[in-house]
């Protein structure tokens, strides 16, 4: 657990999307990899090490719609429920070639630190 | 239930030897793999016939913004530009827009159509949903910023316009 942070500091975080499995992705797109948000929901082609494709990117928008949510709501933006995503392609066995998968994460760029969630409520 | 299958598509049974030397490598697909594909992607894979091998290198899709009242906050300008390789990733040194995913998420669409429509043998670019849009609304619209979509040629920047890519069909 973490202590809630001020708005500011709080919006000058960012979000990235790590790859935590990746096969057959025409785009090159290895473990481990990132792709860095800003709280506005901007790329960050500078800070993401992963090539950027949208076929994940796009699977991200609701993540990021939703942690735009939660910051208005005062609560940590990485949903508890919803913080693994995976790309459009469905993979070989499933009529499509390839699958990444992410996870999301809250990152203060100051420190280069995980943001772990506060107590509800804190 | 086995499908019937246009003879214009790829058959089961082709198990595209011109091409596999190119996707073994760029998609870590074995011999074994490649006959796991279905055929919807096989066909997808055979949009080279259709346009040449190379057709994901020689063309970029171009989103120009036409309107940006700035309601979002993201920092779009009307003129700037999210420039997409063929394979629907964003080219950062060729654009000069915010990478806002608001508007770029909407764009996703146009690549189903660009490799459906290559494995037609036609001009990747979708002839219908030329525009874009963010989701921001604001006060009935007013805060939306909206994008014009275009194909051009990777090398000389030159738009593309031609309906048929390959010869057109009989």
């Amino acid at each position: 657990m973490s202590a809630k942070l001020d708005r500011a500091v709080l919006e000058a975080c960012e979000l990235h999307a790590t790859v935590t499995r990746a096969f057959h992705c025409a785009n090159k797109i290895r473990e481990g990899q990132t792709f860095v948000f800003d709280m506005k929901g901007r790329l960050l082609p500078d800070k993401s090490t992963a090539n950027l494709c949208l076929g994940i990117i796009a699977k991200l928008h609701p993540a990021i719609l939703m942690a735009q949510d939660r910051i208005a709501s005062g609560l940590h933006p990485v949903s508890p429920s919803f913080n693994t995503f995976d790309c459009y392609d469905t993979g070989i066995d499933h009529g499509g070639t390839g699958k990444v998968y992410v996870q999301l994460s809250l990152v203060d760029p100051a420190s280069g630190a995980t943001v772990q969630a506060w107590p509800v409520g804190q | 239930m086995p499908r019937e299958i246009d003879p214009f598509y790829v058959q089961p049974q082709d198990k595209l030897e011109d091409m596999a030397d190119v996707l073994k490598p760029a998609l870590e697909f074995t011999d074994a793999d490649l006959d796991r594909l279905s055929p919807e992607a096989k066909n997808l894979f055979a949009g080279r016939r259709r346009l040449g091998i190379d057709w994901l290198d020689r063309y970029e899709v171009v989103l120009e913004i036409t309107r940006s009242p700035g309601g979002c906050g993201c920092g779009v300008r009307e003129g700037q530009k999210i420039v997409f390789d063929m394979r629907h990733k964003v080219k950062p040194g060729l654009s000069d827009a915010p990478l806002c995913v608001h508007l770029m998420a909407p764009a996703l669409s146009l690549f189903y159509m660009t490799f459906d429509r290559a494995a037609e043998g036609l001009n990747p670019m979708t002839c219908v949903w030329r525009y874009i849009e963010c989701p921001m609304t604001g006060h009935h619209g007013e805060a939306k910023a909206l994008a014009e979509v275009s194909l051009r040629t990777t090398d000389t920047h030159e738009p593309v316009f031609k309906r048929w890519l390959n010869e057109e069909p009989k």
